[in-house]
């Protein structure tokens, strides 16, 4: 008979030895590649993080953020070198801007009553050196109501309405026009028309839904600021007083209407490709920008974050060696005892002229052939396993538009789905590097099996115990 | 000989067997055990990120953007904000300018004197000295380096500015030149100093957790009303939420994967150890050895081996899991893995013992003494 063949069939000369053996490879093979599929899905999404949230770097006018501004405004010149620094993926300048409505504020309360008493700006220096906001005036009303309007406005003596001359209504000018950030705003949807694009100087604007609805606006319409005519190409929705009050238009556009050649920026907000670049980046604009600019982010908290992420990185690299040193001592071990058990049928195949090339052969022959058993109910075991891991990938990858849904998955059959998913964000070639490992832990442990056998002396087997 | 002695010292009757079945036991046990040390340290991790990235909602008065005019709230109106849920912090701050030495300086009055955000700038370091003690509206007050260096100032130093004396208690340094041009003193001495009493000009609160970011915002909008306007990066909280989600049910995954895998290899190990001895149960049953002395013999085997390896795997899962935890800053094994998680895990080792030398025991009493005594 072969050997090769009496190997192989060896290995299947008993049901339950097989089934248990193959189930432990595979268990253990399986194993070492969901970990090795977590762990890549951990990285990724660790990473997806770092780029997501408290990565981006304020920069003003020095002492804006602290309301005393202490030199003019940045300009759109001195802010273009940022957009080269690596590691910057945006750079959202804005201009802000504000107009007289065209509606007054009702009669009385733009006249001193009784004992009222307006209080000056005091000792605080707000927004006082070379502002460039200038005012001018639209053909808008303006959208809330007197209480918004003197809202915080100092008087005296207390309670009562502080008087105001007009309304305003505000003017972002930005290069990314549907960043909420530069309305005062936490979000900010479309929910008509197409947003304006924030390059080049466009007589088109972003109204709010209460602006256009105090003023009868749709998509389309015009009104006039600044003694120009602007077209409303999109209505948006926002959470703030702020937000509804503002008119947006692009950078270029806001610096056009008011008239600055010097192209001035009030604020521009840089976001970096990741968290683990703020420091650096935030350095890199310090130094570019020196003392005429206030560069402001959240460092602290930023360390904070990328050291909890980075062990959590760790973590999920320790556990994965951990997993893949188990499978790999788990195998050797199985493939020590099935050597083991059958000491006494190696002592008698040694003890009537089998060499060692012999027995070995044959043992690695069926240690292979259980490996490779191994190998494909793990792999099979891997993949159903991987299913719940790469099941929470699929319902969490189109995270900008899951809010609220989370955990449901989308249309289509969610097995393919997530095979999909799978491959998309475990590539082929982790899957490769699964298998050749195994193949390598399998050669390996089929190996030490062979080494056991050697060492086997018929003598020792064949005497009674 | 007692059937259980006899049991137990079949357990150890070849060294190659034992160590092997012990340590395949113990290799399947200790990786439950890191992993779920892994999967506790990696919530932890995680919640460490949700609570320290992102978190801040600012508060600041409606309309006081764009305009010349300050506009301010009122301690009042935020001390309801400071009662809601899943708040940590909440950074009032006024700033007005005085000059000190004749030259002009930007004085924040704040409840938090070392935030950053209060003086515009990144990071800010007490270098000398102590930070104010905020309670009230003594005139005690943090001096940048560089302002200290400027007019001679040392801490217990007193310099006079809005007509008060004030006494340096701590010198900070920051990296922005404007934070380098503040003084920070109380709120409430910056507010007696300048008329205000009981406003605020702007105001930092920070959630619990970003995962409570979008309610704390909510919250806060609600509280104050149509007078302020609340902001946060509830985009970037929504972005950064779902990975970090994915990462928590990654590990729990992951957690569930290796304790079911160790289960099923401690059954099967059992199962094998049965199986290979076939023979000496049929010549035992053979020669009128009942069920159930076999059976009882068996599990105490059985329950040898798992009891070695669960002390085998504690030790191992121990060790690795303590890589793991000095990877955790200021974190020790036993403050990850509390008694309750061992008794736990011990409790599965018992359990998963028990079945394995229950289906050991069931297929001993299939055994027919004939078809175990045929030569194969």
């Amino acid at each position: 008979m072969d050997l090769l063949s009496r190997g192989v069939r060896n290995a299947f000369r008993n049901t339950t030895r097989t089934v248990s053996i193959v189930v432990i490879l595979g268990l253990a093979i399986g194993l070492a590649l969901v970990m090795l599929i977590a762990h890549r899905a951990v990285n990724d999404k660790v990473k997806t993080t770092l780029s997501s949230v408290g990565n981006t770097v304020t920069i003003g006018p020095p002492g804006y953020s602290t309301g005393s501004m202490l030199q003019g405004f940045l300009t759109t010149k001195e802010l273009a070198a940022i957009k080269r620094l690596p590691g910057v993926t945006g750079v959202d300048e804005s201009l802000g801007g504000y107009v007289k409505a065209n509606n007054p504020p009702p009669a009385g309360a733009s006249i001193p009553v009784g004992k009222t008493k307006i209080i000056k700006g005091g000792s605080s220096s707000h927004r006082s050196g070379s502002s460039p906001v200038k005012t001018g005036s639209t053909s808008l009303d303006y959208p809330g109501t007197l209480a918004f309007a003197t809202q915080g406005l100092a008087c005296e003596p207390k309670p009562c309405t502080p008087p105001i001359s007009y309304y305003t209504i505000y003017f972002s000018g930005s290069t990314e026009p549907t960043t909420p950030v530069n309305v005062g705003a936490s979000t900010l949807d479309i929910v008509s028309g197409h947003p304006i694009s924030g390059a080049g100087a466009a007589d088109d604007a972003m109204i709010s839904t209460q602006m256009a609805e105090k003023n009868g606006l749709r998509v389309g319409s015009t009104f006039t600021a600044f003694g120009r005519t602007l077209t409303v190409a999109a209505i948006f929705k926002t959470d703030t007083q702020q937000g509804h009050d503002t008119v947006i238009v692009s950078l270029a556009e806001l610096q056009h209407l008011m008239r600055d050649s010097g192209g001035p920026v009030e604020t521009a907000v840089v976001t970096t490709a990741s968290l683990t670049q703020l420091p650096k980046v935030t350095s890199q604009i310090e130094h570019l920008l020196g003392s005429r600019a206030s560069v402001v982010s959240y460092l602290a908290d930023a360390e904070r974050a990328v050291s909890a992420l980075d062990s959590v990185k760790g973590i999920a690299l320790d556990s994965l060696v951990g997993a893949v040193g188990a499978s790999v001592v788990i195998l050797l071990l199985v493939m020590l005892l099935i050597v083991r058990e059958r000491k006494r049928e190696i002592g008698i195949l040694k003890a009537i002229g089998a060499g060692n090339g012999r027995v070995m052969a044959q043992f690695t022959t069926e240690a292979v052939t259980l490996t490779l058993l191994g190998l494909v109910v793990g792999v099979i075991i891997g993949f159903l396993a991987a299913s719940p891991v790469t099941s929470s990938l699929v319902s969490h990858s189109g995270v900008g538009s899951d809010t609220g849904a989370r955990g449901l998955f989308g249309a289509g059959n969610p097995a393919l789905t997530r095979l999909t998913h799978i491959t998309g964000q475990v590539s082929a070639a982790v899957i490769v590097e699964g298998l050749v490992a195994a193949v390598a832990i399998a050669t390996l442990a089929s190996g030490a099996a062979a080494w056991m056998i050697s060492r086997i002396r018929p003598a020792d087997v064949l005497r009674s115990e | 000989m007692s059937v259980l002695g006899r049991g137990v010292r079949n357990a150890f009757r070849n060294v190659t067997r034992t160590v092997a079945i012990v340590v395949i036991l113990g290799v399947t046990i200790g990786l439950s055990f890191v992993m779920l040390i892994s999967h506790k340290a990696i919530q932890e991790k995680i919640d460490a990120t949700l609570a320290s990235v992102g978190t801040a909602v600012t508060v600041v008065p409606v309309g006081s953007a764009g305009t010349t005019t300050p506009r301010y709230l009122t301690t009042a109106e935020l001390g309801r904000v400071r009662r809601l849920p899943h708040m940590v912090n909440l950074d009032e701050a006024l700033s007005g300018g005085t000059k000190v030495d004749g030259r002009p300086v930007t004085v924040v009055g704040t409840n938090d004197p070392t935030d950053p955000v209060n003086v515009g700038a990144s990071t800010l370091t007490v270098v000398a000295g102590k930070p104010i003690d905020t309670g009230g509206d003594s005139d005690e007050a943090m001096v940048s380096a560089t302002l200290a260096r400027r007019d001679d100032l040392g801490v217990g130093s007193t310099f006079r500015a809005y007509g008060r004396t004030f006494t340096v208690e701590g010198i900070f340094d920051s990296d922005t030149a404007a934070g380098n041009n503040t003084v920070i003193v109380p709120l409430g001495t910056e507010q007696e100093a300048t008329h205000r009493d009981h406003e605020v000009a702007h105001a930092t609160a920070t959630a619990d957790s970003l995962v409570h970011l979008s309610a704390v915002t909510d919250e806060i909008t609600l509280a104050l009303g149509p007078g302020a306007d609340v902001t946060s990066d509830i985009g970037q909280a929504d972005q950064a939420l779902g990975p970090l989600d994915s990462v928590k049910s990654l590990s729990l995954y992951t957690l569930y994967g290796a304790a079911g895998a160790a289960a099923v290899i401690s059954f099967l190990v059992m199962v094998m150890i049965v199986r290979e001895r076939k023979r000496e149960v049929g010549i035992l049953k053979a020669i009128g050895g009942a069920n159930r002395p076999i059976m009882l013999q068996f599990m105490a085997e059985a329950l040898t081996f798992s009891g070695l390896g669960g002390a085998v795997g504690l030790v191992a899962g121990g060790f690795t899991a303590g890589s793991i935890t000095s990877g955790l800053v200021g974190r020790n094994f036993h403050a990850t893995a509390s008694a309750a998680d061992i008794l736990g895990g011990l409790a599965a080792i018992v359990l998963v013992a028990g079945f394995g030398s229950a289906a050991a025991s069931y297929l001993i009493t299939t055994i027919q003494p004939a078809e175990a005594l045929r030569s194969e």
